[in-house]
């Protein structure tokens, strides 16, 4: 028999590790790709990550989490491996303090740990191309993305939307896309980074609003770089959006409260 | 036939359903309730020698007792009025001794037990009257104690005597796990709940919705009597949910709800001139998920019920709480519990535990809320689940009432509770957020 769903929960560490064991696949694959140095940056970041972690766990008198395990696990698969390391550590260090821990950690701010990390990367060393795909990579996201859809900690509707408003800007411009690269970009991009359940909007409308963003911006950026959609593309996309979701689920709220003021008082049967 | 309103969720019919919340788990699904109801027809008498009014079940209630320990209540006898609303009195539904009388924090009630009980001398019979007034039926119910039967929205408290609601919701359904078609309490008792809905309509001058299963019409149409279809997964069964979709609450607006058995107990009670205290319950086994229904009265030791010592809740095994006492508004009693809400295991372990000054962890911290899709569809439609919990759990109440808390009361929190992933308990965090705006207004 199973179990009433009324006992299970998430809780923050069972969510995180979900993520974690999504992007596992992917991971193999990149180290498949790459080689072992993956390792290598993969420690790096999870040294930097868990470390700051733990310095504000102290600071704060709080447990700590392992979420900056996921953030780490996104660095190592997004991140070039001729990368030198003190880049890793460095971009890790600003991506967890500045966009988790300030806040109060993971659930508390607006932005995804790893987006702000791979901005951060991309901003201050230039020429650095993130998530070199080839199709096996873009095939190991499947399961992750499907199995992070399915359980419901990557909302769909933005996914739905992002994927239909890139496609409505790539038709409008009437370029062709390559589609191992883009695949790749996209779906991991979208599944990990964007329907992060803390860098999106929480409200149903500004999902829709949030996801056709990410799109449009992912259109708009991707405009110069050829026919791929490149990672670098989705990822401030990304960023950028997430730091509007919060305006985003503020418009929705001052909406609702209005249509809910004007429904008050009367009956509606 | 029942009025079908369109899926005003959505913006069309759905079906035989207002709208649909969340499928809860196997037993909430409206087909197997209905096995269960088949199964269930049958209902014993469980007499009790112990019970107990409980103060939670009295939101808001000063209590003023009229009796003192170690005295012997008669059946019917009033044993508390309210200090602010003196007409409004908890009277005794069996006869018995008073045990003790035990209060809460800033003189709120406990509860007030009763033991030794005696169904023998049934309560007096009320004279009976021909043609019912507006007045003389309020002044029955506050005399008999089936006042504080009628909860309000906003507040989820029992109303004020002088006030006249907007409207009136008689709740006949029950959408929380595991839990029986009401249409089963009603079924020997269709005269008196169909008496009781006539009588309620005398205390508005607005609509009285009968939210009822699909199925056959519970009451006749009037033009102020509705017959209201709530057929959907959890919370549609919810009163607020009900409200928030018929007649939502509008500025200076009251509305009143009452279960589907305290309204056939009014109708009894001007019928016949008897007031029956029993009440039916479910008793739910959470581990085997069957369920047996029991008649009994509210208040009632679980222990003797259930003949058992274990933990057991008042109330499903969602909204319900860990309780030696049958709550007044609880349908179900739930056996077999493990740990409804595991907050030991949520709690992350520290790494680093040498490096932490003591007490720090024990601080409780309620975690992050992640905005899983696990919270979407758990409160009534046109109410935000997640900037509703961001704001009661930073204590803005301001925005909380802006965005829906005037709504909702603790029972329709439970689901969000169950899911989210800070583990904070959002029925009492409203709880707060009630009392705050209560005390502004």
């Amino acid at each position: 028999m199973t179990p009433p769903l009324v006992h299970f929960r998430w809780t923050p560490a069972n969510v995180s590790v979900t993520q974690t064991a999504a992007m596992l696949p992917v991971l193999i694959a990149v180290w498949a790709a790459h080689g072992p140095a993956v390792l290598a940056t993969l420690g790096v970041a999870v040294v930097a990550a868990l470390a700051w972690e733990g310095v504000f766990a102290l600071i704060r008198q709080r447990p700590v989490t392992a979420h900056g395990l996921t953030t780490a696990l996104i660095i190592a698969i997004m991140a070039p491996v001729s990368l030198p390391l003190w880049q890793i550590a460095v971009a890790v260090s600003l991506g967890v303090v500045l966009g988790e821990l300030i806040f109060g950690g993971r659930g508390f701010g607006f932005l995804n740990a790893g987006v702000a990390a791979l901005a951060f990367l991309v901003f201050s060393f230039p020429g650095v191309a993130l998530l070199q795909a080839n199709f096996w990579v873009a095939a190991a996201t499947v399961p992750g993305a499907v199995l992070l859809l399915a359980v419901g900690l990557a909302p769909w509707r933005p996914f739905v939307v992002a994927i239909l408003s890139v496609a409505a800007v790539k038709l409008l411009s009437g370029e062709a896309i390559t589609l191992t690269d883009t695949g790749a970009a996209l779906l991991f991009g979208l599944v990990f980074l964007a329907c992060d359940p803390v860098g999106g909007a929480a409200t149903r409308a500004g999902q829709w609003l949030y996801g056709a963003l990410v799109g449009g911006l992912i259109g708009l950026f991707a405009a110069d770089t050829g026919p791929a959609i490149t990672a670098n593309a989705v990822v401030f996309a990304v960023l950028l959006a997430s730091i509007f979701a919060p305006l985003l689920d503020y418009l929705v709220v001052e909406v609702n409260v209005r249509r809910r003021r004007n429904r008050a008082g009367r009956a509606h049967v | 036939m029942p009025q079908v309103a369109e899926n005003l969720n959505g913006g069309r019919r759905a079906g035989d359903s207002f709208y649909t919340g969340q499928e809860l788990s196997d037993g909430a699904k409206p087909r197997n309730r209905q096995r269960v109801v088949e199964h269930m027809r049958a209902i014993t008498d469980r007499s009790v020698t112990t019970y107990a009014i409980v103060g939670a079940d009295y939101q808001g209630l000063r209590p003023a007792p009229k009796v003192a320990v170690g005295d012997t209540v008669r059946a019917g006898q009033v044993l508390l009025t309210d200090r602010t609303h003196p007409r409004v009195a908890i009277v005794a539904p069996m006869a018995g001794k008073v045990a003790s009388i035990d209060y809460g924090p800033r003189r709120t009630l406990s509860a007030l037990v009763i033991d030794g009980a005696t169904s023998v001398n049934a309560p007096p019979p009320v004279e009976k009257r021909e043609k019912m007034t507006r007045e003389s039926l309020r002044g029955t119910l506050l005399a008999q104690g089936l006042w504080p039967a009628l909860r309000t929205r906003p507040f989820g408290r029992f109303p004020d005597p002088d006030r006249v609601p907007n409207a009136i919701f008689v709740t006949a359904t029950d959408s929380e796990p595991l839990a029986p078609d009401p249409r089963a309490y009603l079924a020997s008792r269709e005269q008196a709940f169909r008496a009781g809905v006539a009588l309620l309509a005398l205390l508005t001058d607005g609509p009285v919705y009968v939210c009822q299963s699909a199925g056959a019409a519970l009451v006749e149409e009037t033009p102020r009597i509705r017959n209201v279809v709530f057929d959907g997964a959890h919370p549609a069964g919810l009163a607020s949910a009900q409200i928030e979709t018929l007649y939502p609450v509008g500025l200076g607006q009251e509305v009143w709800t009452i279960d589907c058995q305290d309204t056939a107990a009014v109708g009894q009670l001007i019928e016949t001139g008897y007031f029956d205290p029993a009440r039916i319950v479910a008793v739910t086994n959470a581990q085997t998920q069957q369920s047996e229904l029991i008649r009994t009265i509210p208040g009632a030791s679980l222990r003797e019920l259930a003949g058992s010592t274990d933990q057991m809740m008042s109330g499903s095994q969602l909204a319900g709480r860990k309780a030696n006492w049958l709550g007044r508004f609880h349908r179900q009693i739930t056996t077999g519990v493990a740990d409804a809400h595991p907050s030991g295991s949520a709690r992350a372990r520290p790494l680093f535990s040498a490096l932490m000054k003591p007490g720090g962890q024990q601080r409780n911290l309620p975690h992050a809320i992640i905005p899983t899709s696990a919270l979407e569809r758990t409160l009534p439609p046109h109410i935000l689940p997640v900037p509703l919990m961001r704001a009661l759990s930073i204590g803005d109440t301001e925005t909380a009432a802006r965005l829906g808390a005037l709504s909702l009361i603790e029972e329709d929190m439970a689901l969000l509770t169950s899911r989210c992933t800070s583990g904070a308990d959002y029925g009492s965090l409203l709880r707060h957020a009630l009392d705050d705006l209560e005390g502004e207004a």
